[in-house]
C-alpha cells in the first residue's frame, strides 16, 4: 500500500505549492457547492480557491502573526478580508455596479497597509513611482475582474494566468516565498477551474475578484515595494486583464467544441501577455 | 513647577554623573566585523558577514554590569561571497532588507563570568521583532592605540560569540535545510570619544 503520509508531506515544496492547494481548491469547491445548495453554492464555491491559498500559506510560512509585522504576513489577511468584502458585495448587487471606486479603494488600501513600514521613506526603500505604476496595473486587473459579469470561466482563466506570471516574476526577483504563494494561487484556481471546464458551473464574482485576484494584486504590490522584482514586468502583467477582449476575434463561434475552446483560446492569449512580462523581467534582471 | 519640568531637571543632573562613571566609545567600522554561519543541509557551514556596521558602547571598568552597547547593522550589506544567494538573503524570504533595513542589538547588562569574560544580555531587533539575546564576550584589550594616526586614543577591543534561533524573529524560510540556529561571531574595536 502506498505511503500517503510520505506522498503528502507538508514540508515538501511541491505539496505546499501544488498538490495541497489543488486538492483544497477542487475538493473545497465541490464541498461548498453541496453544502450551500444549488442556489448559493455555485456563487460561493470560489471561496475554496482562497481557502486553498491560505492552506498553502500556512503550510509554507506558518500561521501569520496578528498583528502582522511584514507585508508578507498581510497577504494572508488581505486574501481573507478580500473574501469577506466579496461576500458583502455579492449580497449587495447595487454596490457591484461601482467596480471603479471599489477597485480603487481596494488597491489604495492595500498599498498603504503593505507599505506601512516604509511609507516615510518614499522613493528610497519605500513606495516609488514604479510602485504607483504597478498599483495602477493592479487597479485595472481588479476593476476588470470585478466589473465582469462573466460565467466564472473568463475571470478564472485571467486570474490563473495572472498568478502564474506574478510567480515567475517573483522567482526571477529572488523571492521564493512570494513565488510559492503565487504558484499556490495558480494551483488553487486550477482546482476551482476543474469544475468550470468544459462547462461553466461556478461563478467567480466579487468573492473571487477581491479574494483570489486581490491576493495576487497584493503580492505584485509587495514585490514592487520590497523586492527586486521588475516593476516594468509587473506593470505589463496588468494587460492580462484584457485577455478576454483580445481573444474575442480569435474565438471559434461555431462547432460543437466552440464553447469549450473559448477559455482555452483566452488562456493562450493571456499566456502570450504573461510570457512577454516574464521575458521582460528576465532580460531586465541584473542578476550576476 | 510642573512634574515634567522637575523630571527634566532631575534627568539633567543625573546625566553628568553617569558620564563621569562610564566612558563612551564609538565603533571603528574598519576593525569591527559581524560574522555568522548557518548549517547547510548538514553538509557544511556557510559563512557570511555584514559590511555596514556602526554603533557605540559605554565602558565602566569599575561597574561592568552598567555597560551598554548598541550595534546597528544594515541588513542589505549582507555578503556570503555569492551574489545570487545574497540577493535571496535580502528578499522577504530572509532578511527582508527593503522592508526592515536595520538590525539592531542593544546590550543592556553585562554579567561578569571571569577576569576578562562576561555575558552581554540585550535585545536584538530584526524583521520588526525584538527578542532577548545573550552573547559571550571577552575583553581583549584596553589601551591607547599604538598607531600614530590614532593619536594614542584610548581603544577597547572585544570578541563576542553567541547563537540565535532565527525562527524566534520570524525568519522561517528554508528551515531546517538552512539551519534555524545561527552562530554569531562579532569582533569590535571602539575608540573613546
Amino acid at each position: 500500500m502506498p505511503d500517503l503520509a510520505a506522498f503528502f508531506d507538508l514540508n515538501d515544496p511541491l505539496v505546499q505549492t501544488a498538490l495541497l492547494p489543488l486538492a483544497v481548491g477542487a475538493g473545497g469547491a465541490g464541498l461548498l457547492r453541496v453544502l450551500a445548495g444549488p442556489g448559493l453554492g455555485p456563487r460561493i464555491a470560489v471561496v475554496a480557491a482562497v481557502l486553498a491559498l491560505l492552506a498553502s500559506y500556512v503550510a509554507t510560512l506558518g500561521l501569520p502573526p496578528w498583528p502582522p509585522r511584514a507585508a508578507i504576513h498581510k497577504i494572508a489577511y488581505i486574501a481573507a478580508l478580500g473574501t469577506a468584502i466579496g461576500f458583502v458585495l455579492a449580497l449587495m448587487p447595487k454596490l457591484r455596479g461601482q467596480a471603479a471606486p471599489l477597485a480603487l479603494a481596494g488597491v489604495v488600501a492595500a498599498v498603504l497597509w503593505l507599505g506601512w513600514n516604509r511609507l516615510g521613506d518614499f522613493g528610497a526603500n519605500g513606495p516609488t513611482l514604479a510602485t504607483a505604476g504597478v498599483a495602477f496595473a493592479g487597479y485595472v486587473v481588479l476593476y476588470r475582474t470585478l466589473g465582469e459579469a462573466g460565467d466564472g470561466q473568463s475571470e478564472g482563466v485571467n486570474a490563473l494566468v495572472h498568478a502564474f506570471g506574478a510567480g515567475a516574476i517573483a522567482l526571477i526577483g529572488n523571492s521564493a516565498s512570494l513565488a510559492q504563494l503565487s504558484f499556490a494561487t495558480v494551483a488553487a484556481l486550477g482546482g476551482f477551474m476543474l469544475w468550470n471546464w468544459p462547462k461553466a458551473r461556478f461563478a467567480f464574482g466579487p468573492v473571487g475578484a477581491f479574494g483570489a485576484t486581490g491576493a495576487v494584486v497584493a503580492m505584485t504590490l509587495q514585490m514592487a515595494m520590497f523586492t527586486r522584482a521588475s516593476t516594468s514586468a509587473l506593470m505589463l502583467l496588468g494587460l492580462v486583464a484584457f485577455a478576454d477582449i483580445l481573444a474575442r476575434p480569435l474565438q471559434p463561434t461555431v462547432g460543437a467544441m466552440a464553447k469549450a475552446a473559448r477559455p482555452l483560446v483566452q488562456g493562450l492569449v493571456a499566456a502570450v501577455i504573461v510570457g512577454a512580462a516574464i521575458g521582460l523581467a528576465y532580460f531586465l534582471d541584473e542578476q550576476p | 513647577m510642573s512634574r515634567l519640568a522637575s523630571l527634566a531637571i532631575a534627568a539633567g543632573l543625573a546625566l553628568p554623573m553617569s558620564a563621569q562613571a562610564a566612558d563612551n566609545y564609538k565603533l571603528d567600522p574598519t576593525h569591527t566585523s559581524v560574522f555568522f554561519h548557518a548549517n547547510h543541509i548538514g553538509y557544511s557551514k556557510v559563512f557570511g558577514l555584514f559590511r555596514d556596521v556602526s554603533g557605540e558602547f559605554t565602558l565602566d571598568e569599575d561597574n561592568l554590569s552598567a555597560n551598554k552597547v548598541r550595534i546597528l547593522i544594515k541588513a542589505a550589506s549582507i555578503d556570503t561571497n555569492e551574489k545570487a544567494r545574497d540577493e535571496h538573503l535580502r528578499s522577504p524570504d530572509f532578511f527582508n532588507a527593503k522592508e526592515f533595513g536595520e538590525i539592531v542589538f542593544v546590550g543592556t547588562r553585562v554579567e561578569k563570568t571571569g577576569d576578562k569574560a562576561g555575558k552581554l544580555h540585550g535585545d536584538l531587533t530584526m524583521l520588526g521583532v525584538t527578542k532577548p539575546a545573550t552573547l559571550d564576550i571577552t575583553l581583549n584589550k584596553i589601551a591607547p592605540h599604538p598607531v600614530p594616526k590614532y593619536n594614542k586614543v584610548q581603544t577597547a577591543g572585544f570578541s563576542a560569540r553567541g547563537t540565535i534561533k532565527r525562527t524566534d524573529w520570524g525568519m522561517k524560510y528554508g528551515v531546517p535545510g538552512v539551519s534555524d540556529e545561527i552562530a554569531l561571531m562579532i569582533e569590535v574595536e571602539g575608540h573613546k570619544q
